[in-house]
């Protein structure tokens, strides 16, 4: 086992160590990146909330992100039910059709989006982007819908039934409560696998459009890259390990992503 | 009755007797959209690799031939991209559950704050966006950057070493990306594995190394065999680390696509290479899965 | 029994059910009149909560009709049949706390929060369960979940109150106490209560009559005296309680009585119909119903020798393993008030009051006793 231990936090280290390697780097005084970096100063960080560029890419991934998860939720909760609790034939092709999309590589799904939408004159629009984004994130969250419908207790339905309430009020005042832990991460999934999308943003988010990924990967690809860069970065890497270690410690991480497998 | 409420009774009433209709209702903005945004432009798709040449204005449909698929598969330069994209896929996918199994196995045998930051660390490629940690290997691969530091200070390399834009670079900045999706389906495929097999195994004096491969392994085929498809096809179709981290030397296919695709403006022949790079990834998903399906008979038989 | 439409609360008329092809209902009637209290009573898989939901209306028959009040209510939703329903888990509504829960019926109706007010509160007093308006589910033991669940079922005062085994989640001693208190709040009430359960201690303690099913069907509907002392055939006697079956062949009929044989004994009981000389019959005599007396004394004359071959004292009753010839007979007595029980080896004389013994046609498949 303690070859095991080993192993394992080396291989933590190394995990750790790209993220990690941002902050120096974002505190390099000089407009370069070098590690190890040059000088000393908090210019990059500053630099973040000057950025119009900048900040207009975060607010566009925010909005972006916002829409593809809520609408994406809004959407694949009625799929869950009918899928969970559906009596007919077709029920488990349905549910492959539904979350096929997963087994698509991206980039041939980005490649015909951006065919599609040229024809139908969605290219480059955000609309468009939103709609890319929601084909990614709905059969994610049905997965997730899937198993939180699934362990719904009948029984308090019933009872709610018998008493006299209408199906509504049962769906309002008994089912939602009890959704209500499922829903919610299926929210903060999808907003993420929104927000860290890059390869369907990048084929489809025009100049002016881009999203925080794009932004980032178009400074590093075509150059222009100062430290503000790895500064960002490093501030997405402390959100993101704040997250998941609020989420694991609430709803744990692991039941969720996994799904249904 | 006029009040809202009855309104919503008598639609709940109708609603009531016709499941059929009422699910289908439930079912339809998510199959329109499916339908409409993803399984009508990948037929799209498909259907633009079959055509001679580039749509414009003036010719929107050219004549469906397959000199795209013909050049791809006849041109050695394409086949290389291909092969390309086969070995890097190939190689990472080896990595990565050489890594990730390992370190599942520990995983599921710890709790609490250890575990927890184990799981940040291997999950964070997910949580944190993907460009985080390719920027963060790019650093540390430049030219004199702390990898190659390292491997200096412990005499391995002499002088300077272009580590970016090299094929072992790709591998490692990719399984580092696709770790998490392997430890994910690895830690449930573990956790799964009933504790008293185990036990009984050991009360009857098998070491922990004849565990793992008579018990553990096998168990866990599927969940190797499943992380093994995801991490395949994720990684032979990735963009962006090809791309950063590999430069323009290691071709693969995604870069291919994308050049072709938004580039150079041959959507046809980018679309064929989609296509290609699809039929490989199914192609090795089934391997995959057959190699299972194979090896997990045998494993049943051990495992009785 | 038939009753008048007004008095009728409900009527299950020939009905039937299956799922997937397997039979879990099969053309059960029974009729309910205003205060009563029925068992449905059999073991696991007989039918008894499928019965209970078709009533509820949580599932539709495949045949037959459900009479609610005198009108037919196949297609009736749930929540118009005035019904109150206790589950065997309670289900009680985690998120919300006992008051909440207990006002449920009665908010979904837009009830004014005062008469609201009122109502739960002669609730938590009916179920005596004062105070504890503001705890939730999880912070309550398994008796005080019952109360509320019953609570939150009565509110709506309905016409009939169902109940899935309520009891079955309670350790014993509080299931012993719900069982009185259940009966209690019956007789207050005097609602048409509907309990399903395959405890028949249960059974025997709170209804007005016990309708036993097995497979699907209702073997017999009865008052509990006359389904524990004159059951119709095995499976019911052995249900409801310990029994003697003793295969015996019938050797002659004569006014009304049967002269029965088994290995050397005979004995003599009433004829059942159709009792001809030859057939087999299974004769079942209860424990407590067995006397023994000893050997000399006033008994002496009548009875039947036999041997104790265990004595076991279990407080308020004794049990003894009495040896008749080859025949091997358990036997429940109370202890003597004065003198000594009888001791393994000793002998005794036994004694049956006819009435006592119930025969029933040997059916195909009834293990050798």
């Amino acid at each position: 086992m303690l070859g095991l231990r080993i192993f394992t936090y080396l291989i933590v280290a190394l995990m750790l160590l790209p993220v990690l390697v941002t902050f120096p780097v974002a505190l390099s005084a000089v407009p370069r990146i070098s590690f190890p970096p040059v000088g000393f100063s908090s210019r990059w960080f500053l630099a973040i909330l000057s950025d119009q560029v900048l900040l207009g890419t975060i607010a566009r991934s925010l909005w972006l992100g916002l829409g593809a998860a809520l609408i994406g939720v809004l959407v694949a909760l009625p799929c869950a039910f009918v899928v969970e609790r559906g009596r007919f034939r077709g029920r488990d092709l349905l549910e492959t059709g539904i979350t096929s999309p997963r087994m698509m590589p991206q980039i041939v799904l980005a490649l015909a989006l951006l065919v599609f939408f040229e024809a139908i004159g969605l290219a480059e629009s955000f609309v468009g982007l939103v709609i890319s984004h929601l084909v990614i994130t709905i059969p994610f969250a049905f997965r997730t819908l899937l198993v939180s419908v699934a362990t719904l207790d009948r029984r308090l339905e019933w009872s709610s039934d018998v008493l006299g309430a209408s199906p509504t009020q049962t769906f309002l005042r008994v089912m939602a409560p009890q959704l209500k832990t499922g829903l919610i991460a299926a929210l903060i999934f999808t907003f993420i696998l929104s927000f860290n999308n890059v390869t369907l943003a990048l084929f489809l988010s025009g100049f002016g459009e881009r999203t925080l990924p794009v932004e980032m990967f178009q400074r590093m690809n075509v150059g222009g890259m100062t430290p503000v860069i790895p500064a960002i970065s490093f501030v997405l890497a402390l959100i993101g390990v704040v997250l998941f270690v609020f989420l694991d410690r609430t709803i744990g991480v692991y039941r969720f992503l996994a799904g249904r497998d | 009755m006029s009040s809202p409420r009855g309104a919503l009774r008598s639609a709940e009433d109708f609603a009531r007797g016709r499941p059929m209709l009422v699910s289908l209702l439930l079912l339809a903005p998510v199959l329109l959209l499916l339908l409409l945004f993803f399984f009508a432009p990948l037929a799209e798709l498909a259907n633009l690799s079959t055509f001679a040449q580039q749509p414009t204005r003036q010719v929107p449909r050219p004549p469906h031939s397959l000199v795209n698929y013909v050049k791809i598969l006849s041109d050695p330069f394409y086949l290389q991209v291909a092969a390309t994209s086969v070995l890097v896929g190939g190689c990472t996918t080896i990595a990565t559950l050489a890594i990730a199994y390992p370190i599942a196995f520990y995983v599921t045998r710890i709790a609490g704050w250890e575990r927890t930051l184990i799981s940040v660390a291997c999950l964070l490629p997910i949580f944190v966006n993907v460009i985080v940690g390719i920027l963060g290997w790019y650093i540390l691969l430049l030219p004199y950057g702390l990898v190659q530091q390292v491997l200096s200070a412990l005499g391995l390399v002499e002088g300077s070493l272009q580590l970016l834009r090299s094929f072992p670079a790709l591998v490692v900045v990719l399984t580092y990306e696709h770790m998490p999706f392997a430890v994910l389906i690895l830690v449930s495929s573990l956790q799964a594995v009933p504790i008293d097999k185990i036990n009984a195994a050991r009360l009857l004096g098998a070491s922990t190394a004849r565990i793992v491969a008579n018990i553990i392994m096998p168990l866990t085929m599927p969940g190797l065999v499943a992380s093994a498809i995801l991490v395949f096809s994720l990684s032979a179709s990735s963009y962006l680390t090809p791309i950063l981290i590999g430069g323009q030397r290691i071709r693969v296919l995604p870069l291919m696509i994308f050049s072709y695709g938004t580039e150079l403006l041959n959507w046809p022949l980018a679309a064929a290479l989609a296509i290609v790079l699809l039929v490989i990834v199914v192609a090795i998903t089934y391997l995959f899965a057959a190699a299972m399906n194979r090896l997990s008979k045998r494993g049943q038989w051990e495992m009785v | 029994m038939t009753l008048g439409a007004s008095e009728s609360v409900l009527r299950l008329d020939n009905v039937s059910k299956a799922f997937q092809g397997q039979p879990a209902v099969r053309g059960v009637s029974l009729e309910m009149g205003r205060g009563e209290f029925l068992t449905l009573l059999g073991p696991s898989g007989c039918g008894k909560t499928t019965s209970l939901n078709l009533v509820a209306g949580l599932l539709q028959p495949d045949s037959g009709t459900v009479f609610l009040r005198g009108e037919p209510a196949n297609t009736l939703p749930p929540r118009h049949r005035r019904l109150g329903m206790v589950f065997q888990s309670w289900a009680l509504f985690p998120h919300q706390n006992v008051f909440d829960n207990i006002a449920y019926g009665l908010s979904v109706r837009s009830v004014s929060s005062t008469e609201i007010r009122k109502r739960v509160a002669e609730m938590l007093g009916l179920v005596r369960l004062p105070g504890v308006e503001g705890k939730f589910p999880s912070q309550l033991s398994g008796g005080m979940q019952q109360r509320v669940a019953l609570a939150r079922a009565l509110i709506t005062r309905p016409d009939l109150l169902l109940l899935d085994e309520p009891l079955s989640n309670l350790d014993a001693a509080l299931r012993k106490e719900m069982q009185v208190e259940l009966r209690q709040i019956h007789s207050e009430l005097n609602v048409t209560t509907l309990l399903v359960t395959h405890s028949q201690e249960e059974a025997l303690v709170m209804s007005d009559r016990i309708a036993v099913m097995r497979a699907g069907r209702i073997e017999c509907i009865d008052t509990p005296r006359r389904v524990y002392n004159r059951p119709p055939n095995r499976f019911v006697c052995a249900f409801l309680g310990d029994a003697n079956m003793l295969e015996c062949e019938i050797e002659a009929v004569f006014a009304g009585e049967v002269m029965l044989r088994r290995n050397g004994l005979r004995f003599a009981a009433e004829a059942p119909a159709g009792a001809r000389a030859g057939q087999k019959l299974t004769v079942a005599i209860r424990p407590e119903n067995l006397l023994l007396h000893r050997p000399t004394g006033p008994e002496a004359e009548t009875g039947i020798d036999a041997i104790v071959r265990d004595a076991i004292f279990k407080g308020s009753h004794i049990q003894y393993a009495l040896m008749i010839g080859e025949e091997r007979l358990e036997v429940l007595a109370l202890p003597p008030v004065d003198g000594e029980p009888f001791a393994p080896g000793e002998r005794a004389r036994v004694t049956v009051p006819k009435s006592r013994i119930v025969a029933f046609p040997a059916e195909a498949g009834d293990a050798h006793v």
